[in-house]
Formats: structure tokens, C-alpha cells, sequence
């Protein structure tokens, strides 16, 4: 599961999300890939998940690139404790993703091949996805 | 170089408010420069789409209302979420002056490390060339009839005539990996058993 190795600080505040996403919204290493339509918080599990997903339908053909990476600590309080006293402890990360941004890329196998484990690794997601195809992608390179 | 042509209407005023009435109507705002003087213009996003959608590289003829400039297409800024384009820059070739632009790589040739089965990588897609208009050819050409499986051609490999090459030499440009259960070329197996001898 993918998380920091370390940090400088163990928590954070919630920060706010606003519009798209200004960066990590073009295909940069693969000809395939998935884009975000919609802002959220994508835990390590789910993109572990949705990168499994991948992998199997794949076969371990081609490669894939995971474009973020949870780096934002989330704490939660234990279970009947009352409100107070500190805040909780860190419990797991999370990437924070804006609309327009690229999860997942992929090359190295046909195009419906890339179609299907995509839509299999949007079905690990909250958001709602979108299969990207290269601009000058042809079925010949 | 291929050409097509494309046509497009000045544009009256500029800015964000004019700019985003042109895409409501359809249109991709563009700029030309690189000339004597900088020509703010709009063209139809549906022909606009065919020179992007589409690896080769064009020598664009512009017709900007009955004015035509011979062009390249330089950059293009595209949304975020909706992929549509927002805005396209063009570099006016002026005859005589060099000119940077990226080139197609078309493969050519059967490779033995294919046959073998090796799998064939192209790493690097279009290729930075530089020099005058009249040499750059439509595509840069890479012969991979002698590639092995484990082989590469890299960069300096590959020599267009009467054009420079702009990408780092050592990069590579096409490769053939082993793939699972890829067969040894014969070759190389006699070879092998002539070493241990």
C-alpha cells in the first residue's frame, strides 16, 4: 500500500479543494490511462485496489503508472469516546485529487485490453472516471 | 513535411471575455507569430481537430481572412477535465530560417527479436529536429531489420540527412525486450556454445 516513508509533521488540518486540476492532467508516460471527473480523497487502499485490478486483468503484459500518491495524513478518534480532549491518530493517507487528474496510466497493450482494466480499476473508485487515449495514438504504434 | 490548409477569422477584440465567446461558437482562439507581426485569429474547432488528433507533424497553410501565412503548429492548451482544446499557438516559417519541430518515428523493417519473440518498445515517438523547412521530410525513418531481442537503436543511431537532432544522443528510441518465453536466436545459441568450447 502506498504511503510516505516518513513526515515532517504526523497530522494535518482538512485543507480545502477548490476547481480543476492545474497539473497531472495530460497522459505523460503511457498511451491509456483514467481521469478523474470529480474532487476527492483517494485512500492508499483504494488505489492499491484499483492497481491490482489492473495488474490482473493485464497479466502482467505492458506497464502502468500510478500518477498519485496518498501523502495526507487522516486521524480518526476511537470508537466511544467522547468529543475532546485532542485530536485522534493518524489512521491512514489519502491523494488529494481535483478534476482533470490523471490516476492511472498504461501502455504496452491493445486498446481494449487498456479499456477493460481501466474500467475495472474505476469500479475500486469513488469517483467518477474517464478512459483517456493519447491524442496521436493509432492502432499501428 | 505534409501540408494542409486551415482557415480562421481574425479576431476583433482579444481577451478572456472574447476568447470565451469564440469557444462557445465553436472555435479554438489561436496566435501566429514568429513573422513581422503577431495575428490574433480563431479557427473551427472541428478542422482544428485533425491536425491534433493525428501523429503526424503539418506545415499548415493558414488563410486568415484571404491573407495566407505558412505555419507550424507550436503549442496547444487544452481544459483540464473537458480535453477540449482552449487555445493553439502557430510559429510562422519564414523561408531561410531554421526552425525547430518534432518529427513522427516510423518503424520499418522486420526484426529477428520479434520474430523470436521479443517484444517491440518504441520509446521515443516523435523525434526534435531542427533545420530549414524545405529538408525536414514528412517522417524520420528507423530500420529495426537488424534489432535482437535485447538490442536498441538509440538516438545517435539515427541520421536524417541535412537535419539536426535535438534529442539527447544516448536516449533510446526503439527497443526489443525479452518477453515471456521468447526464444533464443539462433545465433546467439551458436555463439554461446562456441564461447564455452
Amino acid at each position: 500500500m502506498l504511503q510516505p516513508k516518513k513526515t515532517k509533521f504526523r497530522k494535518q488540518q482538512k485543507g480545502k479543494m477548490k476547481g480543476n486540476s492545474g497539473r497531472g492532467h495530460e497522459l505523460a508516460f503511457g498511451s491509456f490511462g483514467i481521469k478523474t471527473m470529480q474532487q476527492a480523497w483517494l485512500t492508499g487502499r483504494q488505489i492499491e485496489s484499483a492497481r491490482q485490478a489492473v495488474t490482473r486483468y493485464m497479466k502482467r503484459e505492458g506497464q502502468i503508472w500510478i500518477r498519485i500518491f496518498p501523502d495526507k495524513p487522516v486521524t480518526k478518534k476511537p470508537a466511544e469516546v467522547r468529543m475532546g480532549k485532542g485530536k485522534g491518530a493518524p489512521e491512514y493517507f489519502v491523494a488529494r485529487i481535483t478534476p482533470g487528474r490523471i490516476l492511472f496510466e498504461a501502455e504496452g497493450v491493445p486498446l481494449q485490453v487498456a479499456k477493460e482494466a481501466m474500467r475495472l480499476a474505476a469500479q475500486k473508485l469513488p469517483v467518477i472516471t474517464k478512459f483517456v487515449v493519447r491524442r496521436d495514438f493509432t492502432e499501428e504504434n | 513535411m505534409k501540408k494542409v490548409s486551415l482557415s480562421g477569422s481574425l479576431r476583433e477584440n482579444v481577451g478572456k471575455k472574447d476568447a470565451k465567446k469564440e469557444r462557445r461558437n465553436g472555435n479554438v482562439p489561436c496566435v501566429l507569430y514568429g513573422g513581422n507581426e503577431q495575428v490574433h485569429f480563431s479557427v473551427d474547432a472541428f478542422n482544428f481537430g485533425k491536425i491534433i488528433f493525428t501523429p503526424e507533424t503539418f506545415l499548415v497553410e493558414l488563410n486568415i481572412d484571404g491573407k495566407v501565412y505558412q505555419a507550424l503548429l507550436q503549442d496547444v492548451q487544452y481544459h483540464p477535465v473537458s480535453d477540449s482544446a482552449l487555445h493553439a499557438d502557430f510559429l510562422e516559417v519564414v523561408e531561410g530560417k531554421t526552425i525547430v519541430s518534432a518529427l513522427p518515428v516510423k518503424i520499418v523493417g522486420n526484426s529477428p527479436g520479434v520474430i523470436a519473440g521479443g517484444k517491440l518498445q518504441q520509446k521515443i515517438r516523435k523525434l526534435k529536429v531542427k533545420g530549414l523547412i524545405e529538408n525536414l521530410p514528412e517522417e524520420i525513418k528507423v530500420d529495426i531489420s537488424m534489432l535482437k531481442i535485447g538490442d536498441s537503436i538509440k538516438v545517435k543511431a539515427v541520421q536524417p540527412e541535412n537535419i539536426q537532432l535535438l534529442d539527447t544522443p544516448n536516449s533510446v528510441v526503439v527497443m526489443v525486450k525479452a518477453g515471456r518465453g521468447a526464444a533464443v536466436v539462433a545465433g546467439e545459441d551458436e555463439a554461446v556454445t562456441e564461447a564455452a568450447e
